[in-house]
């Protein structure tokens, strides 16, 4: 997978893919630890967005709030 | 000639007395409010004029005021009614007395207000609005953009001291999920008649950081219900309607739809409801990435169980299979070696004597074969001798006559018969240009040489 700047949609989409992967079992057992893998990173890319702040983030917010 | 005169006073309370002799009655106006302030003993003083509808040109001005005790009626009344309050701008029914004081002049006072015409003023204004915006093709822009799946960067517009504001960051940063979420406040007047002004310069400084933000959020919150008519200007509208971003509209106005309201992304009714909105989506996101990850865990685990199980039973029919095979083999082996011991010490013994019979016949046979030999090279070494001596006699008599052949042609014999050899410088001459006038040449014949000069 090409090393893409991942966003929720991006990270919504791949999950929203693997599930249906699997749930259609059209997934060979072999690719299956893979795709898990995958699913596993991309939901501690979410989980971490959502709930850890970004200090560059809060530091461009504060740099916004500081000039206006 | 001296003229009689009059004082001031007296003329101004002559005025005085025609007007209110003349004008007794009150009269309901239409006017446009141009100025209105409130003194500290609750009377209103205000300023009325009357533009040319066309040319906007001032075409009548008068003073008027409300005094206290009629003012603390109308205010509420009108306020109730129309969600709005007296401001600047607005065109207001009044039913007025004409007053002149002799010191402060002509002045209107007004007794009583009919929200209705001002309320259809504004709905007037509203629709004009509106319409504009649809003729632009812009009304639905903000409302047809999508409202990004977590909206975390929050740029809001709002008065920092406003209680809306305050309520909609606690609620925001005390959320029950522990969402992280980044507001930035693009400070606005929310009220009054720098409002409009101060939130177009909010929205286009938003406009410029714009990339750093998934939302914008409006929020009045608090303060009074009134001084609503900004949201229905179409500057800010036709702005909000156009922005990039999806709008949230936390107006906080429960009655009637400002145009903002109508055309903003989402419309909530409180700042509170619209920080609501926001953690809603981002826990709707977050439990469908749950549910998700839980149907992954729960197929994945089928998947691996189902194919354990399918591993389980191959091995089992493997075993089974194998066990069988060995099993024939097996059989087949004894079999084979109980045919091999019985069937192979007949055979040996066959072989055997087939073995000594063929010995026997090959003993015999291998005399022959050298007698026969030996018998055929005796007579080939005859025939042999006779061949070698018959080609040397043949080879000896060609010699003979090669040498006769050799002999006569020896250049002695043939000088001998008349012939000579003339040379120059020792090389044979065989060609007459290969000497000129005056070369002495020698010629040799059997028995001595002859020196001689070329003449040609």
């Amino acid at each position: 997978m090409a090393k893409q700047e991942l966003t929720y949609n991006k990270a919504f989409a791949e999950l929203e893919k693997i599930v249906s992967l699997i749930e259609n079992e059209e997934i060979e057992i072999d690719n299956l630890a893979q795709q898990v893998k995958r699913a596993a990173e991309l939901l501690t890319f979410c989980k971490e967005k959502l709930y850890s702040s970004e200090a560059e983030i809060n530091k461009i917010m504060k740099e916004i709030g500081e000039k206006e | 000639m001296t003229h009689e005169y009059i004082s001031l006073l007296e003329l101004n309370n002559l005025v005085k007395e025609v007007l209110k002799e003349n004008l007794t009655k009150t009269y309901w106006l239409v006017a446009e409010i141009s100025e209105i302030r409130q003194n500290i003993s609750g009377h209103c003083y205000l300023e009325f004029i009357q533009k040319d509808d066309s040319s906007d040109s001032l075409l009548a001005k008068a003073r008027a005021n409300i005094w206290a005790n009629t003012y603390r009626l109308i205010k509420p009344y009108f306020e109730t009614s129309t969600n709005s309050s007296l401001a600047q701008g607005m065109k207001i029914l009044v039913n007025v007395s004409v007053e002149f004081h002799e010191l402060y002049g002509y002045s209107l006072t007004v007794h009583d207000i009919d929200p209705a015409y001002t309320l259809g003023d504004m709905e007037q204004k509203r629709t004009l609005t509106i319409q504009q915006l649809v003729a632009d093709g812009i009304f639905d822009m903000n409302r047809q953009l999508e409202m990004p799946v977590v909206p975390q960067r929050i740029a809001v517009i709002s008065s920092e001291t406003a209680a809306g504001y305050g309520d909609f960051i606690s609620q925001l940063k005390n959320n029950e999920y522990g969402f992280v979420f980044y507001p930035c406040l693009f400070q606005a007047y929310m009220q009054g008649e720098d409002a409009e002004i101060s939130i177009l310069n909010a929205i286009d400084k938003i406009f410029r950081y714009v990339e750093n933000f998934d939302v914008v959020v409006i929020i009045r919150g608090g303060g009074s219900r009134a001084e609503l008519s900004c949201f229905d200007s179409y500057e800010l509208a036709s702005n909000i309607c156009q922005f990039p971003l999806p709008v949230i509209a936390g107006i906080g106005h429960e009655r009637d739809q400002s145009v903002v309201d109508m055309v903003a992304n989402t419309r909530v009714k409180t700042p509170t409801a619209g920080a609501t909105f926001l953690i809603d989506k981002v826990s709707g996101f977050a439990s469908e990435i749950e549910t998700m990850s839980e149907t992954i865990v729960d197929k994945a685990k089928n998947l691996i169980d189902n194919g354990k199980h399918n591993i389980e039973i191959v091995s089992e029919q493997l075993t089974f299979f194998a066990k069988n095979i060995v099993q024939q083999k097996k059989e087949n082996l004894i079999r084979a070696g109980y045919r091999f011991t019985t069937g192979s010490s007949k055979k040996i013994s066959a072989n055997s004597a087939v073995l000594t019979e063929i010995e026997s016949r090959l003993r015999y046979s291998w005399h022959d074969v050298f007698k026969n030999q030996n018998n055929k090279i005796k007579v080939d070494n005859n025939k042999l001798v006779v061949f070698v001596k018959s080609m040397l006699h043949n080879q000896n008599m060609k010699i003979l006559s090669d040498q006769r052949i050799v002999f006569q042609c020896k250049p002695e014999t043939i000088i001998k018969k008349g012939f000579s050899i003339t040379t120059f410088n020792g090389k044979t001459i065989k060609n007459i240009f290969e000497v000129t006038n005056g070369d002495q040449i020698e010629t040799k014949l059997v028995n001595g040489k002859i020196l001689s000069i070329v003449k040609k």
